[in-house]
């Protein structure tokens, strides 16, 4: 009997011992301790943001550079970074509102008449840039034509009719030199003119007869679309030259009794390509804009010195 | 002396029409509709300096270009059919007009373009004329129809 109390007691003190060992088995380890405390700093010790976010906390030092954009200067080396998350902005007008007007004639007609052509005059034009990108423009001109193909049966005559044009160029580099630049633009193009058909030859071989008459005079009325790629570059002091290249396009005319046009002032021949050579005088209209903003630093020019913000220097003082 | 061949063939490089305005006329079967040749009918405009022919006999013709007079209001053509048995008989087709003077452009040039007010004709073999278009221009287009009557060969019957 005693010995099955023995045994008992024996199996009750190993379950006790069982259990006690359990619980401590479950005992979870100290969150707080030296390791945890680095790991977060060890695992993001190489994340380049997060190292020039610190960076530019501790730097202190920043000024706005001319294009707009906050520059962050390492107050120990020296290094100077932009806002990445800035950088994607429209860059600013390099060139103010009112730049510059310019005064152009286009002699293209007038050199090609000089190789025998028989149509064209020539045309003025006007065109005010706007922060050397924008530039809206106006064209004036006058147009004649007065030819006889060779082998054909009429005498084409146009007298001097006078044409416009209005739109627009958009400066591809227009935040580089002024001197030379590369557009595209478009116009529309209106001319009002009248047209006439002399000394029309129509032979009949067969019944061996010939008619000789005139087309009379009709006026109409033409307007077109251009879409323009040129050059421009300066050749001495204000004066510049300027080639384009003109794709055309009619978008209306009005109808004629006797037949279409062959020449339109302006548009020439019914060729949808054509070109123009233009001596180009411009006049500067800085004079026209408000003064530069004075937080705006320009640092190219050797007096820039950057300025810290006053927060900045609160913070770069603590 | 054949001359159509000279007359369609009045093109540039730069025109793609004619460099006149020549109607286009066209033979057909009055009896099917449909468009035929013909190489025993003899073309001939009336009045033409020489009685010069535009369509020779022996020449497989379907279509034609009838020119008309630049200087007159009025143009005739006869067709003469020498097919055996035919000889002799023939159609008068005359045009009355007018002629509008037009520029066409600088490749294709000036010409005269006609409107047709009137067409008259024989009925000897000719059915009928249809002008599909009264406006002759220099466009390359079948604008006059002819319609003449045509021989049917009657079935063969098994007897």
């Amino acid at each position: 009997m005693n010995k099955a109390k023995v045994i008992i007691a024996t199996v009750l003190a190993m379950l006790v011992l069982v259990s006690a060992s359990g619980r401590e088995k479950r005992r979870i380890s100290p969150v707080e301790t030296q390791a945890t405390q680095t790991q977060a700093i060890n695992e993001t010790a190489n994340d380049t943001s997060r190292i020039n976010a610190k960076r530019r906390a501790a730097a202190g030092m920043t000024f706005v550079n001319d294009n707009g954009f906050t520059v962050y200067v390492d107050t120990i080396t020296g290094d100077e970074w932009i806002d990445s998350t800035v950088i994607s902005r429209v860059p600013k007008m390099e060139y103010p509102l009112f730049h510059a007007l310019s005064v152009g004639v286009n002699v293209w007609d007038p050199m090609m008449r000089a190789f025998g052509q028989h149509h064209g005059i020539a045309d003025a034009w006007v065109e005010l840039s706007l922060h050397n990108r924008y530039k809206p423009i106006f064209e004036i001109g006058l147009g004649t034509a007065k030819d006889k193909p060779s082998g054909m049966n009429f005498t084409y005559r146009s007298p001097l009719g006078v044409f416009f044009k209005i739109g627009a160029n958009y400066n591809l580099f227009f935040n580089s030199n002024p001197d030379y630049s590369l557009f595209a633009g478009v116009r529309y193009g209106f001319a009002p003119f009248s047209f006439a058909v002399d000394d029309v030859t129509v032979n009949s071989s067969y019944w061996g007869e010939t008619a000789t008459f005139n087309i009379p005079s009709q006026r109409v009325t033409a307007g077109w679309f251009e879409f323009n790629l040129g050059l421009r570059v300066k050749l001495w002091g204000p004066i510049s030259a300027g080639w384009t290249f003109r794709y055309k396009q009619i978008l209306h005319e009005s109808k004629a009794p006797y037949g279409k046009p062959w020449y339109i002032p302006g548009y020439g021949t019914r060729m949808a390509v054509g070109g123009s050579f233009s001596i180009i005088y411009t006049i500067p209209l800085n004079h026209l804009n408000k003064p530069k903003d004075e937080d705006v630093v320009n640092i190219d020019d050797g007096t820039a010195v950057p300025t810290p913000l006053p927060q900045q220097q609160i913070s770069s003082d603590q | 002396m054949p001359l159509a061949a000279g007359l369609a063939s009045c093109n540039t490089d730069g025109c793609l029409d004619n460099q006149n305005a020549l109607p286009k006329a066209g033979l057909f079967s009055s009896s099917t509709g449909k468009a035929i040749t013909l190489n025993n009918i003899e073309i001939s405009g009336v009045g033409a300096p020489g009685d010069s022919i535009l369509v020779t006999a022996g020449t497989t013709v379907g279509e034609v270009y009838l020119p008309m007079r630049s200087t007159k209001h009025s143009t005739s053509w006869r067709f003469c059919y020498t097919q055996q048995g035919l000889e002799g008989i023939e159609d008068i087709v005359t045009f009355d007009y007018d002629s509008e003077p037009y520029f066409a452009s600088a490749d294709c040039g000036a010409m005269y373009n006609y409107r047709i007010r009137r067409c008259t004709t024989t009925y000897n073999l000719i059915d009928s004329v249809v002008v599909a278009d009264s406006l002759i221009t220099n466009v390359d287009l079948l604008r006059i129809k002819i319609y003449i009557r045509t021989a049917t060969t009657p079935p063969e019957t098994d007897e």
